[in-house]
């Protein structure tokens, strides 16, 4: 298969599905458009300029439809991309290389299960940022570490 | 990139609408980068453990100014999903002449890359590698690993050092004698013995001693007399962009002169700058590794403070007896100008570099200044140098790389203070 079409067809999928959910419901129209229009723009990335994690932006307007359908249709959705493009850029080589990704998915399905008992986003985003910035001062942290313990040699 | 500002507009746009979807796509597209860099670090850093190096020098003992051929074997076991590049980073002031030190991108598994390259050796004395950089890079992330422990900066070379100091009219680095280099000059009595220095003359060996102690002396001859010069070298800012090899022909310069003062009875004075800020100074330092460990500890400087358009206490006064002098001060701008002068330099302050400079000066065994410099950015602290060298009758010297030393800027620096503005 050539590089970027399953991911192409992961994009097509994930611009079909939360449309063909919301038909008959007022956001047909626009969940159409959205799809449509994420399809096209993915296709000519494809065509043209091939990149694998502009696709992934490019797919995540059909995700946010895709919560208005279901949280768990727009988390499944989720999955199956983000697979798909780990794969695709491969690092989904072995068996082995699923825990990871595995781990990841659990802690966005947790946080997928936890936002859709909300209505509001106040309280969220409140914990969200110190979170994240917690989480990259630590990815900094990890980062320095690593270049400032750069031997070589080393067990 | 791309996706964290995904992210953030996502999540602004969540806070502002209050949209629960807009805040789990955000969250789902900020934790995946989250995700990918701590899986990269981890696979970084296993990629970092596994590198091994061994390194060939062809000849290991050569003239300043000879080929060496190298060949470098790397070791490099790339992870998955990422692409790798080596580079080998050759000593200050030997620029690669011929070949590659830097590998093509690798794919992901092991590797045993040999990189072959010819460098040239501008500067003398023992001169090791400064390590070398690995770039590793997945379609999220890049980060290179700099490898710079004794094991990555071997093997030594030794360059004896050959006289780069051409004749010239005036007073030299080495006084008014303009010697092409300290060199012996037979006739001349035998001062002392030391120990001898890798890159010292061969010519100054003292055999019988050596062979009666079983190591090897060295002649020091009396009869060199002249100016001893102090040595500035002023490294660029690293807040600014300056390419690599600037400041590596500054510091190949600075050794060089550094490794040929050290051998004098008065030792080198070395003094480092980055504008006007003193980084470091020496005072009759006769340790050549002392010198070079100085000039390779400040490598990226920051200019904490700039003097950029900083007014002379002494040219503020001479401006304002110029203004004052003036017939048509009649004119209400001269007045003002006057007035303002008369005011503000009574309160005007030396900057610090000036005080410095001015304690430097005022030893009594520095005759002659010489400077080398990137000649990037900002000049001023060049100019306040050659300022006080001018005032205290100092025979200042400027050096500085070919690719900057345009016509304009040495006619500028000529107008500093400096006697003396050659290319290194």
């Amino acid at each position: 298969m050539k590089p970027g079409r399953m991911l192409l067809i992961l994009l097509l999928v994930c611009a079909s599905v939360p449309a063909s959910f919301l038909y008959a419901s007022p956001a047909f129209p626009v969940a159409v458009m959205t799809g449509a229009a994420c399809s096209i723009a993915g296709f000519i990335m494809f065509r043209y300029y091939h990149a694998d994690l502009v696709l992934f932006l490019v797919v995540q307007p059909c995700m946010f439809l895709a919560w208005f359908v279901s949280p768990i249709l727009s988390f499944s959705l989720e999955m199956i991309f983000i697979v798909g493009l780990l794969a695709s850029i491969g690092l989904l080589s072995r068996w082995g290389d699923l825990i990871p990704p595995a781990i990841f998915l659990i802690g966005m399905a947790t946080i997928a299960f936890l936002l859709s008992t909300t209505r509001h986003t106040t309280i969220p985003v409140l914990l969200f940022i110190p979170a994240a910035a917690l989480v990259w001062l630590g990815i900094l942290g990890l980062a320095y570490r690593t270049t400032a313990r750069a031997g070589g040699g080393m067990p | 990139m791309g996706i964290f500002f995904a992210a953030l507009a996502m999540l602004l746009f969540a806070w502002f609408f209050d949209s629960v979807p807009a805040l789990y796509v955000s969250v789902v597209t900020g934790g995946f980068l989250a995700f990918r860099a701590i899986a990269f670090l981890r696979d970084a850093e296993a990629a970092a453990a596994a590198l091994s190096l061994s390194r060939e020098a062809t000849p290991i003992t050569l003239r300043q100014g000879g080929i060496v051929t190298v060949a470098t074997t790397l070791k490099v076991a790339v992870p998955r999903g990422m692409k790798a590049r080596a580079s080998d980073i050759p000593p200050s002031g030997s620029p690669v002449i011929r070949g590659q030190a830097s590998s093509p991108d690798l794919e992901p598994g092991d590797h045993s890359v040999t990189l072959r390259y010819g460098m040239t050796c501008l500067s003398s004395g023992s001169i090791r590698w400064k390590g070398v950089d690995l770039l590793l890079s997945d379609p999220f992330y890049s980060l290179t690993l700099p490898f710079r422990s004794d094991e990555f900066r071997e093997p030594a070379i030794h360059a004896t050092p050959v006289g780069r100091y051409h004749k010239r009219e005036g007073a030299g680095i080495y006084g008014e004698k303009d010697l092409e280099k300290l060199t012996v000059v037979k006739g001349y009595g035998i001062r002392a013995f030391r120990d001898y220095i890798s890159g010292d003359d061969p010519r100054s060996i003292d055999w019988k001693l050596s062979a009666k102690h079983g190591k090897l002396f060295v002649r020091e001859y009396s009869g060199i007399s002249g100016k001893y010069p102090l040595l500035v070298v002023d490294l660029p800012d690293s807040a600014v962009l300056c390419p690599q090899n600037l400041r590596d022909q500054v510091l190949g310069a600075a050794l060089e002169a550094a490794r040929e003062m050290s051998t004098s009875p008065q030792g080198c004075s070395l003094m480092i700058i980055s504008g006007a800020n003193l980084l470091a100074f020496l005072p009759h330092e006769r340790s050549l590794q002392k010198v070079e460990s100085a000039l390779f500890e400040f490598h990226s400087p920051q200019r904490t403070v700039q003097c950029y358009r900083t007014l002379d206490p002494i040219v503020a006064e001479a401006l304002r007896a110029r203004i004052s002098g003036e017939e048509d001060l009649q004119s209400d701008l001269g007045k003002r100008l006057l007035e303002i002068y008369t005011r503000f330099i009574p309160e005007m302050k030396p900057l610090p570099f000036d005080v410095q400079c001015a304690r430097v000066f005022s030893r009594p065994s520095e005759t002659a200044l010489h400077v080398l410099t990137t000649g990037t950015g900002d000049i001023s602290h060049l100019a306040t140098l050659g300022l006080f060298a001018r005032r205290l009758g100092v025979d200042a010297s400027l050096g500085l790389p070919e690719d900057t030393a345009s016509p304009h800027l040495m006619q500028k620096l000529r107008g500093a203070g400096y006697t003396l503005v050659r290319v290194v």
